[in-house]
């Protein structure tokens, strides 16, 4: 071995965005590796899935029987779906904190990257996990009685898709603001639950009381949900599908925006 | 600073003035500090001196406050993505993913330093070798000895072809084999490959390696210099006289004419040379049980004058017993 074998010059700089997309993309490749390295935690959220679908599109199906000219199992869907989506989503930004709990995220912040690299790499990694759930999700969704076309398939991925995004961020934002990961756990179940319940995932909020149906309005995940069942039942919403859209659209803006400034250079 | 052929050539780190303040409590307070490429400076001061703060902005992990920071000319502030190009980091706690083989930790860090496929596949090959690691790259991180683990990191370090290595106390938890064994990767890497390094420790032992020493104590530089010129600016070099009666010592040497103190180890005499003297104080004393040594000034008399502290740990050079 030679000092110049060891020591030659480091390699020119690349294109900055060139180099942004391969950072977003190592990062990215490397968080899905570690997910795949946790079977236990898949086959977790697969259950929690399945028990999803057995309580409400299966149990209360008898009970309640239809909504509208939809099955209630159908009208359900959607919306079990949507809290797969969020759940995950949501936790996928706590990895964040634990990279930086384990000392790993001192060592990617400072790659000769944009910062603003490290959490959109993570976002891919969670929101492309989650939404390839979603696909096999939706792949069963006839056997709960959704009428599925290829056009209402791809545009409920869409939506999938933009959710586990729109909810991957906020996780992620939560976890540049709460430094302390028992803290910021803590923080994600106690929004958690009224969020994924108070959506419109199981009920509408035109069946809930005033005050409830305005508290449910303030909600995120109400859009999501209301655009992917407009998407893959292919009936009128809550809401117009692309008022859900902007709002989505607006929330992901707003908390990009608040990621750029946690993120630094 | 000017190179051999009359251009300008960049030092590898060049801090100056530099303050950072931890919400009320500045912990780096007007440092300045600068290396050519190829030397090594150490960082040497107790728990709380600012070495890591000094560090953690050195690589562009934090902001300064106040006063500028370059890394082969760019300011860290300014250029951090140019600076880090030029910078192998070792922090202080351990930063690889503990569930993924050596060979995945090295290649995640080649491509996020923008290393083409080939070259970093060539390059994890030359360092898995170079530290020995080459039957471990399968490995996962979380099966290995601390003393590998840092091992790998060192490995990591170097992998896109830094000018300087920044290391955080290198040797930090680990047991003496383990010490040894980095010392002598780090001593490796100073023979075979003449990069920059910068490191922080609080083992005066391991401040020895360095060309040039820096010791902080609350945040301010307070010596500095080579390891020769340290204990060159401390006339603590002695010969210490042990025996049955200390006092009858004292007098006698005062009598042959040297000047002898009463110290808890002993009688000394603090002389330049004390090598040259060692045979007039044998022959000055007349006292049963004799022992003498000569001490030279240790780093860590070195280190404990400059922080402003008396102790007797001065290095041992040689002994006669009479």
């Amino acid at each position: 071995m030679t000092a110049t074998t060891v020591a030659a010059p480091p390699p020119a700089a690349d294109q900055p965005l060139r180099t942004a997309l391969r950072a977003v993309g190592v990062i990215a490749h490397r968080d899905l590796l570690r997910q795949v390295k946790r079977p236990g935690m898949l086959l977790s959220q697969a259950v929690q899935l399945l028990f999803f679908v057995l309580v409400y599109a299966v149990g209360f199906n008898g009970m309640i029987g239809s909504v509208g000219s939809v099955p209630f199992s159908a009208y359900v869907l959607p919306g079990i779906i949507a809290i797969q989506v969020v759940s995950i989503g949501v936790a996928s930004g706590q990895t964040y904190a634990w990279d930086r709990e384990y000392g790993v995220l001192r060592e990617l912040l400072v790659a000769p990257v944009p910062r603003i690299c490290l959490p959109l790499g993570k976002i891919a990694a969670g929101a492309g996990m989650v939404t390839a759930q979603s696909a096999v999700m939706l792949a069963f969704s006839p056997l709960t009685g959704v009428s599925l076309t290829p056009g209402r398939f791809t545009a409920a991925l869409g939506c999938y898709a933009l959710a586990a995004v729109v909810f991957s961020v906020i996780g992620l934002c939560l976890a540049t603001v709460i430094e302390r990961v028992q803290t910021l756990q803590a923080t994600v179940q106690l929004a958690m639950f009224p969020m994924l319940f108070l959506s419109g995932s199981v009920f509408s909020p035109q069946d809930a009381p005033d005050w409830l149906a305005w508290v449910m309005h303030l909600n995120p995940m109400t859009y999501a949900v209301d655009l992917a069942r407009q998407a893959l039942l292919g009936t009128g919403g809550l809401l117009p599908w692309w008022t859900d859209l902007c709002v989505l659209g607006a929330m992901l803006a707003a908390v990009l925006a608040l990621l750029r400034i946690r993120s630094g250079r | 600073m000017t190179g051999p052929s009359g251009t300008e050539t960049p030092a590898a780190f060049e801090i100056t003035g530099l303050v950072v303040r931890h919400g009320k409590v500045t912990a780096v307070r007007d440092v300045s500090i600068a290396s050519p490429p190829g030397r090594v400076t150490a960082l040497l001061g107790p728990n709380g001196a600012g070495k890591s703060s000094l560090l953690s902005v050195l690589s562009t992990a934090s902001r300064p406050d106040e006063g500028t920071v370059r890394v082969f000319g760019h300011d860290v502030r300014a250029e951090p993505t140019a600076a880090r190009r030029r910078l192998g980091l070792v922090f202080q706690e351990r930063t690889l993913d503990k569930e993924l083989s050596v060979e995945r930790n090295l290649w995640f860090h080649a491509r996020l330093f923008g290393m083409a496929r080939e070259d970093a596949r060539a390059r994890i090959d030359l360092m898995l070798d170079l530290f020995g690691l080459a039957d471990r790259r399968g490995q996962a991180i979380e099966e290995l000895s601390g003393g590998l683990a840092r091992r790998v990191e060192i490995a990591r370090a170097l992998l896109h072809r830094p000018g300087l290595i920044v290391l955080d106390e290198p040797t930090n938890g680990l047991d003496p084999s383990a010490r040894a064994a980095v010392w002598a990767d780090l001593l490796l890497l100073r023979r075979e490959l003449g990069v920059t390094i910068l490191y922080a420790t609080h083992y005066m032992d391991e401040a020895e390696y360095a060309d040039e020493i820096v010791i902080l104590a609350k945040g301010r530089i307070v010596r500095q210099g080579s390891l020769g010129e340290l204990k060159g600016s401390l006339d603590s070099s002695r010969i210490v006289v042990t025996c049955a009666d200390h006092g009858a010592a004292v007098r006698q040497l005062r009598t042959a004419g040297f000047d002898a103190l009463l110290e808890p180890g002993g009688v000394a005499v603090h002389c330049a040379d004390p090598e040259a003297l060692i045979a007039q104080v044998v022959r000055a004393l007349d006292v049963p049980g004799l022992t003498l040594s000569v001490h030279h000034p240790s780093m860590n008399d070195v280190y404990l004058a400059a922080a402003g502290h008396d102790g007797p740990g001065a290095g041992r050079g040689s002994v006669i017993t009479r």
